[in-house]
């Protein structure tokens, strides 16, 4: 029994090291802060330690701890708008401070909130499909596995991802040009 | 403006991040404002990229291992921890079961044991106080099995059943004819009893002693005020 659990927490731990820095990136793909996205990483693999044992076939750990990430991160940052916007309700108007940087950066900071709220908008599906594709070290064979899904939908995801992204960017289009 | 025929080819050229075939190439080649869209869409494309991309391949902290591996291990203590309580608590749980059922057991055979009606000089029960020369206390559970004691109402024999109280007081003629018919009652011959197949006669009347009254000394109030 000891021997078990032991040689389950030793598998566990070699796919951590592999693992840790996939469900990361998941979370700070969704939440764009660091910090945060250390947390619900933590959280998402003592999630997938405790479940462990339940999962049949830990070929499929990867996948299954990155939408465990992907979940987090959405419901962190679902709550965190929440309390953003109650936050905004109840205190006096902020006093936003004039931009001193450059135009660039005032354009790319615009286009990458432009770019959050229409990644918002898409549906979970091409949302995670979209992060992990912009991933480095991760073909979309991988991603398929990892997924458990047919590589035509994959890439059909991430094609039609894309498309409604820019879609929806096309009207700031000027700002882009800007820089 | 892009020609509209060729717009959603534009885009999806873009999108698809693949070189112009074709009739859309043949038109690049001949429209400069749908060169142009195509450059703006292939720019907005790169840009959606470029952005996610540096958005999910930050840096990441190399205390950000360490620190995983110590929550999964203090996840581990603490399951570990829990384990322990939950043993502990079990045996605690089962030593107090087997305690109070010992404590049943044993408060069961006391009631089951016959009753020392008789209570001598050197028994336990002899050395509660008599509240009168000649008559000694009835044991506890000896009163209620005793008939008259299902009459009594349950306040009672609360009261009676409460050890520091002497229960049932016997006067020492009486003690082994009582003793007699409590046996017979816990033996079940009732019939014995109502019947009364027993000798009466033998049954010496209950002599309580007369309650003695000084007599009053009644004098006038007039001859008190008097003197």
């Amino acid at each position: 029994m000891r021997e078990a659990q032991a040689d389950a927490r030793r598998e566990f731990e070699e796919r951590l090291a592999e693992c840790g820095p996939l469900a990361f990136r998941v979370a700070r793909g969704i939440l764009r802060n660091t910090a945060d996205a250390e947390d619900v990483a933590q959280e998402a693999l003592l999630r997938a330690y405790k479940s462990f044992d339940r999962l049949r076939d830990h070929n499929k750990f990867r996948g299954w701890l990155v939408r465990i990430s992907f979940r987090l991160a959405l419901d962190r940052l679902r709550s965190a708008k929440r309390r953003e916007q109650r936050d905004t309700l109840w205190a006096e108007p902020a006093h936003v401070p004039a931009p001193v940087t450059a135009e660039d950066v005032a354009a790319s900071n615009q286009f990458q909130a432009h770019l959050d709220r229409a990644l918002e908008e898409l549906p979970e599906k091409l949302r995670l499909v979209l992060l992990l594709s912009a991933m480095d070290g991760y073909t979309i064979e991988e991603i398929a596995s990892m997924l458990g899904v047919p590589l035509g939908t994959v890439k059909s995801r991430i094609f039609i991802a894309r498309k409604k992204l820019a879609e929806k960017l096309r009207c700031h289009a000027d700002t882009i040009k800007m820089r | 403006m892009p020609c509209r025929h060729y717009k959603d080819a534009l885009i999806e050229a873009a999108a698809s991040a693949a070189t112009p075939q074709g009739e859309l190439r043949a038109h690049l080649a001949e429209c400069a404002s749908c060169r142009e869209a195509f450059a703006n869409e292939q720019f907005l494309f790169a840009s959606i990229d470029s952005s996610l991309h540096a958005a999910v391949n930050t840096e990441i902290s190399p205390s950000l291992l360490p620190r995983m591996r110590a929550s999964v291990n203090g996840a581990v203590h603490l399951s570990r921890s829990w384990f322990a309580n939950g043993l502990l608590w079990a045996g605690a749980a089962v030593v107090l079961v087997a305690w109070l059922a010992a404590r049943g057991v044993v408060h069961r055979n006391a009631e089951n044991q016959p009753p020392a009606f008789v209570a001598s000089k050197s028994s336990p029960t002899a050395s509660v106080r008599s509240p009168q020369p000649g008559v000694v206390p009835l044991a506890k559970g000896a009163v209620a099995r005793l008939p008259h004691a299902r009459a009594l109402p349950n306040r009672a024999r609360t009261a009676v059943a409460n050890p520091s109280i002497p229960e049932v007081l016997v006067p020492r003629d009486q003690q082994v004819l009582l003793a007699q018919y409590a046996q017979q009652w816990q033996q079940h011959r009732f019939g014995t009893l109502v019947a009364g197949d027993a000798d009466w006669t033998t049954l010496t009347p209950l002599q309580p002693s007369p309650i003695q009254i000084n007599p009053l000394d009644v004098k006038l109030l007039k001859e008190v005020e008097s003197k």
